[in-house]
């Protein structure tokens, strides 16, 4: 019992960090540029595919790095040829939303004319011969997965409270035409953010792959998941993204040990269900304030 | 050293500002004073590249200004200090020195907000507190104080007494003043007609778009007219 215990709590971090960069991704676009990124889930599935190709020419870490590359190329793309046109004027939030919604479904179509419906194996090297550490059984790409996630947190916490453009982003994020004012550049504070967002959402997919399947369609889940985090972290919330993943995560897996992993997608959304009723402004969300 | 020529600007098919003309000498303070919806803002708007005006030609320092970026006239050494203070609130008062600091890549940035701080002791005192949790005078200080990190040629400050208690009014005024004698040259908009005329050296009076009177700030400050319209004696 207190094995299954242990055992749940590592394998709900591990996924729980996982639901923590997808969150990031889509609170940073949201929190700066005030766009709920429904194509966040095919970001997903896109840096999971880069790396499936790319990691069949050059191995599991180098395709890694190379699919974060192609993410930032896709980040900026989206935020200069789709979102950028939406911002003259007023800034409405249903624009981008149904434009994202647009471009999620253009994705999925666009990965299925090249890849086809049926999933593919990503192979990691650290995907087998697992590691036992006090009796529980870890595999490495677990560790990799809780350690690349970790890293890619601290430094995007760090950025933002200490870089000059993560001051320009907060900035933005307050009140863009101040910061115009301040001679930030605004343009360049939604690409880097929409770069920063793919990043993450890419970083997330080229990771959890080989613990799963890619195809096409593995963004929708992905996106569901990361919805329900920002909810549960409070949207638009740095602290709240990393907690919320890591509760996500972790609920999930306990429901999954002692109820039925039938159930684990339930539980989730039951969570997510009883932060809006009770707490709607996420476990570590400050009161709604004048956006 | 600021000439603004004949400028037309509009909002959509509204006209917000007609042939207007106005200068800003060296070392002058100039007030540009009027009631609300005269279209003073929207004239600092347009200096300061936030909007783009129909016809007509902003010079600063013998550059032609009109149609660049904001970031671009700021470091030309226009810098324009929003109506309302607008400092960002959930920004601690140091992370708001630091971001008027943005266009520049010197190393005197640090020395610059010392300054300010000395300035301002009471910035200082708070340099870790959000900006949002001081008072109106003091985010008015910080708004200055940003615009400061700037290093400004011209500091073109937008309604600054407004909302503040008598008090600040008078200390505003008087930072005013004293940053004229740092040698920065002030556009002053201001609906308080009385500090604005007492502080400047020369003003316009602004109604509908148009300007209707402009000359010596003791002058305008005694023109009957004026008196009869803004201050009701």
């Amino acid at each position: 019992m207190i094995w299954l215990f242990a055992q749940q709590m590592v394998n709900g971090l591990v996924m729980g960090s996982v639901y923590a960069l997808l969150a990031l991704g889509l609170t940073i676009s949201f929190g700066i540029a005030r766009v709920i990124n429904f194509a966040h889930g095919e970001l997903y599935m896109l840096g999971a595919f880069f790396t499936y190709v790319a990691a069949a020419r050059f191995g599991y870490l180098p395709g890694v790095g190379i699919s974060v590359l192609g993410m930032v190329a896709i980040g900026l793309l989206l935020d200069r040829l789709v979102l950028k046109p939406l911002r003259k004027g007023k800034m409405s939030l249903w624009a981008p939303f149904l434009a994202t919604l647009a471009v999620s479904v253009i994705l999925q179509n666009l990965a299925m004319a090249v890849f086809g419906p049926d999933p593919y194996l990503l192979s990691s090297p650290f995907a087998y011969n697992p590691v036992i550490i006090a009796g529980l059984v870890v595999t490495k790409q677990d560790i990799l997965i809780a350690g690349v996630s970790l890293a890619a947190t601290l430094l995007l916490t760090l950025f933002i409270k200490k870089g000059r453009y993560g001051l320009a982003m907060r900035a933005v994020a307050r009140d863009r035409q101040t910061a115009a004012l301040m001679g930030i550049g605004i343009e360049k504070v939604y690409m880097l953010t929409f770069a920063l967002s793919a990043v993450l959402a890419g970083l997330a997919g080229a990771l959890v792959a080989p613990k799963a399947m890619v195809d096409p369609f593995i963004g929708r889940m992905a996106l569901l998941k990361g919805l329900s985090v920002v909810i549960l972290g409070g949207l638009g919330n740095i602290p709240g993204a990393i907690a919320g993943g890591l509760v996500l995560g972790v609920s999930e897996a306990l429901g999954a040990g002692f109820i039925s992993a039938a159930y684990k997608d339930a539980i989730g959304y039951a969570l997510m269900i009883l932060v809006l009723l009770f707490r709607p402004e996420g476990i570590l969300g400050k009161k709604m304030r004048r956006a | 050293m600021l000439e603004v020529k004949n400028l037309d600007v509009y909002y959509g098919p509204h006209r917000a500002l007609e042939g207007f003309n106005l200068s800003v000498k060296e070392g002058e303070i100039v007030a540009l004073v009027g009631a609300n919806g005269a279209g003073k803002s929207t004239l600092l708007k347009v200096v300061s590249g936030l909007i783009r005006p129909r016809s007509g030609e902003i010079h600063f320092a013998d550059r032609r200004v009109d149609g660049l970026a904001a970031d671009a006239v700021l470091r030309a050494g226009i810098v324009h200090v929003p109506e309302g203070r607008r400092v960002f609130s959930d920004l601690t008062v140091e992370e708001n020195l630091l971001i008027g600091a943005f266009s520049r890549r010197d190393s005197e940035i640090r020395q610059d907000a010392e300054r300010i701080y000395e300035y301002f002791p009471v910035l200082k005192e708070r340099r870790g507190q959000f900006a949002g949790s001081l008072s109106g005078g003091e985010q008015q200080m910080l708004a200055i104080g940003r615009g400061l990190m700037g290093r400004p040629k011209l500091m073109m400050l937008d309604e600054p007494l407004l909302g503040l208690a008598p008090v600040m009014v008078e200390k505003v005024a008087e930072i005013i003043q004293s940053l004229n004698r740092m040698g920065i040259s002030v556009l002053l908009a201001e609906q308080n007609i009385t500090v604005a005329l007492g502080v400047a050296h020369r003003g316009y009076v602004v109604e509908t778009g148009r300007i209707t009177m402009e000359g010596e700030a003791g002058a305008l400050a005694a023109d009957p007219q004026v008196r009869q319209a803004y201050l009701g004696i």
